[in-house]
């Protein structure tokens, strides 16, 4: 495939690059002790996109036969956006010949998919297994594949990845219904399904605990936060606000701060897609730019945004390899990989010691930010109050609300041992990419708590 | 399609083959400039078996890998409980209003166009941050080996424009299967931008009033999940048990109508092949009806409501509702006393859609003096739950409004704001 795209790289215009996929996918859903639904399918994609005087033209069809018509048409579309164009220009990178994959311990298209689905029902069946639960959700995906990239510049890369992604929920009764879920979701293979009992166990457990919980107190108090959460805080709360579009949008609050004190000095957050197996890892990004660490807030001091080419060429500054699309189909946006805390030197006990009243939160049901204000909201699935130090009444659908910056500055101390968060799909204009977050325990001085 | 269908059923008992083909081009700006314009086109099969009770799906993009499908879709269907699915008779469905001619002539420079008046309808009261405008032709054929052999030709036009003004922002959208005049759009983006510059976040217990928009985000984050039977059947849902029976208030009716014409969801018949048809989901307060495609009407033994949806060939169909019109029995002025105008809320993802508890961020809000807008509001967190607030005494405004798919007046309900 990636000849066929290098034939047609050499198209009229100031810049041509052409993305294109094939890829394999198996989705399976277990309701309770029946499979509901078991889809294996092929589908394949190709994207060209061209600067013609500063404009962007991009033609996309899901059959790569269509490659010829689509060079004419992009063309034609970039010279429709020159009417008023954005005078895009692209900070230069190094040409790359490459090929890369993902080799993971079993292949997916190893396993047949009966042995698959057979794995599924097997861990809905435990979820059910116990009095309490009375409907479970469980299910598989699998994607494998080819996707190439090819710019005029020279870059011709070949990358295969595997992924694959494993959830459960379990549905509980008592007063009330409530629902507790968890997910796995790695760059690797069926190997994912190995040892899920022990997720499905926890997913039971917390869906117990939901039954006893209580909402949270609300109004401003002292809150630590999980791993899990943390991580979403690093990604939603930070990241967004460091994608360079953004900055140029006039749209992050953090787009004047650069160099300066954002947090206090406990807090360094990176972003990272060269992590092995990590679901938000990639070795080169959707411009064909080789994958990097960045530190994007140093002991409290930001000192870096998140690039595509065109950003970077628009503030100055170097491509960081964050330019990534949902498909080959989609333009390519700036965006994170997997986005974190670092760890920090407190104990566990150290960090709730100080506390007399306030909120642990635990997990996460999702966060959602609006970089040009710096407001952000998260939300729990559960937690305990915290009372003198000590965790006490178990709480469900805890929302914190805050803003960037000053939460930052309210860090007062990060444990010492890191995990990662919870994998997931993290939307923008209309596109779902994989990211993956994590840090250590994190405690604030205060944050509105809303339940 | 027709040869699709007989190499299925050498294999099989029954089958329909979906198919489905898009066409569009988009405009985009970043600022007041045009960022991109982009063409985009897809077509592709989904083919669904039924095998001695047991029903299977494949899909394909190229038609030489019809006959892989057919094996993949009766082998998956070996694997899958018997569910007796029956496929619908053939029907002569209702036309609808779907298709806009002026649609299918816009292209990248005529697309571009609209995109500017739209930037400068913004341009008027705050800065265009971004957006966009496409306009679409999309076809879908279903046939099945019952006789079923339907096509339908729509059209789709989005325009979408985010404003700035200080530290506020806000957006307008418009969504539907005919065109429309884009500067209002972009004037409006502009306008509840300006208007909710210098906006506070405020602590507030009593009467809010939810704009159309937040409603009909509350509608589809964990109400419209009620209507599902299948959901219903695994009693997965706070309505399970309720048919019959009062869930909303008694002045609250709530209908699902396929046919509203030039609604993006509006649709003669559903991906299935059987036609669809107004319902009424709501009565007096009291829940009526539960939704069911093909499967899941024959798992819970109820008839099919024409429900049956896809959001992409690569997709069996699922239950999905088209276009929901709230109309209450009584109304009254929103705006007539003091309280908190909520246009906009952040965070609905979050909200527990299983027992309607929220706790979300207000975007954009207003306090109400002598029915004005007094103060904007930004930052307070709305908490409640929904379900309730719907069942309890919940007011309606005199106007009702179409966002989209969901026409409703403005709904007001007691509730608390925390800062």
């Amino acid at each position: 495939m990636l000849d066929l795209l290098l034939k047609h790289v050499g198209a009229p215009a100031d810049f041509v690059e052409i993305r294109a996929a094939r890829a394999w996918s198996t989705h399976i859903s277990v309701r309770d002790k029946a499979i509901e639904s078991l889809v294996a399918g092929a589908r394949e994609g190709i994207g060209v996109r061209v600067l013609y005087k500063g404009a962007w033209g991009f033609a996309v069809s899901n059959s790569v036969s269509d490659i010829g018509s689509l060079v004419d048409r992009a063309i034609k579309l970039a010279r429709a956006s020159s009417v008023r164009p954005i005078a895009a220009k692209l900070a230069p990178v190094e040409p790359h010949v490459a090929k890369a994959r993902i080799k993971p311990k079993h292949h997916p298209k190893d396993m047949h998919i009966d042995e698959k689905a057979r794995r599924c029902v097997e861990l809905s069946k435990r979820t059910l297994a116990d009095s309490k639960v009375h409907a479970s959700d469980v299910s598989y995906g699998d994607a494998w594949g080819e996707w190439c990239y090819a710019n005029s510049e020279g870059s011709a890369i070949e990358y295969h990845p595997v992924r694959s992604v494993f959830t459960a929920a379990a549905f509980v009764k008592g007063d009330t219904l409530m629902r507790a879920s968890d997910r796995d979701a790695l760059l690797c293979g069926t190997e994912i399904l190995n040892k899920k009992e022990v997720l499905v166990d926890r997913v039971i457990t917390k869906a117990k605990r939901l039954l006893k919980s209580e909402l949270p107190p609300k109004g401003s108090m002292p809150v630590v936060v999980d791993p899990r959460m943390a991580g979403v805080f690093a990604h939603e709360a930070v990241g967004h606000a460091c994608e360079a579009d953004a900055v140029l949008n006039k749209c992050s609050i953090l787009g004047n701060r650069m160099n300066t004190l954002i947090g206090s000095r406990c807090v360094t957050i990176v972003d990272d897609p060269t992590l092995p197996r990590m679901y938000g890892s990639y070795p080169f990004d959707a411009e064909g730019t080789k994958a990097q660490r960045k530190v994007l807030v140093d002991k409290g001091r930001l000192c870096a945004f998140l690039h595509s080419r065109e950003t970077a060429a628009k503030l100055g500054q170097k491509p960081t390899g964050n330019a990534r699309a949902e498909s080959v189909l989609a333009f390519p946006l700036v965006r994170m990989s997997n986005t974190f805390f670092e760890a920090g030197d407190h104990s566990r006990e150290e960090l709730f010691a100080p506390i007399k009243r306030g909120v642990y939160i635990e997990g996460m049901k999702g966060g959602v930010t609006e970089p040009s204000t710096g407001f952000f909201q998260f939300a729990a699935e559960c937690g305990r109050l915290i009372e003198n130090g000590e965790l006490t009444k178990p709480l469900r659908d805890i929302t914190v609300v805050g803003n960037i910056v000053d939460t930052l500055k309210l860090i007062e101390a990060c444990g010492k041992q890191w995990k990662a968060g919870v994998p997931g799909t993290c939307g923008k204009a209309g596109q779902g990419v994989p990211v993956s977050d994590g840090g250590p325990h994190i405690r604030i001085k205060k944050m509105l708590v809303g339940g | 399609m027709e040869e699709i269908l007989r190499l299925a059923l050498k294999k099989a008992d029954a089958a329909d083959v979906f198919y489905s083909e898009s066409d569009g081009v988009l405009a985009r700006n970043s600022l007041d400039r045009v960022e991109a314009c982009k063409s985009s086109r897809e077509s592709g099969y989904g083919l669904r078996v039924v095998h001695k009770g047991r029903t299977g799906f494949a899909y394909f993009t190229r038609v030489e890998d019809a006959k892989r499908a057919v094996d993949e879709a009766v082998r998956t269907a070996k694997l899958l409980p018997k569910e007796n699915l029956a496929l619908p008779s053939p029907s002569r469905p209702k036309p609808v209003k779907s298709f806009d001619r002026r649609v299918t002539k816009v292209d990248e420079d005529s697309a571009v166009d609209m995109l500017l008046a739209m930037v400068n309808g913004a341009s008027e009261k705050a800065l265009p941050v971004k957006g966009e405008v496409s306009a679409g032709t999309s076809t879908h054929r279903i046939i099945n080996s019952e006789g079923v052999d339907l096509e339908s030709k729509e059209t789709t036009f989005f325009a979408y424009e985010e404003a700035k003004k200080g530290k506020s922002l806000s957006y307008d959208e418009h969504s539907s299967s005919r065109i429309t005049s884009t500067q209002p759009i972009g004037f409006k983006a502009g306008e509840w931008a300006s208007l909710g510059n210098g906006a506070k976040p405020v602590a507030f217990k009593g009467r809010i009033c939810l704009s159309v928009e937040a409603l009909s985000s509350f509608f589809a984050s964990a109400v419209l999940e009620q209507f599902n039977g299948e959901s219903a059947r695994r009693k997965k849902t706070t309505w399970a048990n309720s048919l019959n029976k009062r869930v909303m208030h008694p002045r609250i009716n709530v209908v699902e109508d396929p046919h509203i014409p030039w609604a993006q969801p509006t649709a003669a018949f559903d991906d299935e092949g059987r036609p669809t048809r107004k319902k009424s989901l709501i009565r007096n307060g009291v829940l009526k009806k539960f939704l069911y495609d093909s499967r899941t009407a024959a798992l819970s033994k109820a008839k099919p409501t024409g429900s049956g949806f896809r959001p992409s060939y690569s997709v069996a169909p699922e239950t999905s509702v088209t276009n929901i019109v709230l109309n209450p029995s009584e109304k009254c002025n929103a705006f007539a006393n003091s309280g908190l105008f909520v246009r906009e809320l952040m965070g609905f993802h979050n909200m527990n859609s299983v027992t309607g508890d929220f706790a979300l961020t207000i975007t954009l809000g207003f306090t109400l003096k002598n029915g004005e807008f007094d103060k904007p509001v930004r930052g307070s967190i709305l908490r409640g739950n929904i379900f309730s607030a719907l069942k309890d005494n919940p007011m309606f405004d005199k106007k009702a409004l179409t966002r989209d798919w969901f026409t409703s007046p403005r709904m007001c309900f007691d509730a608390e704001v925390v800062k």
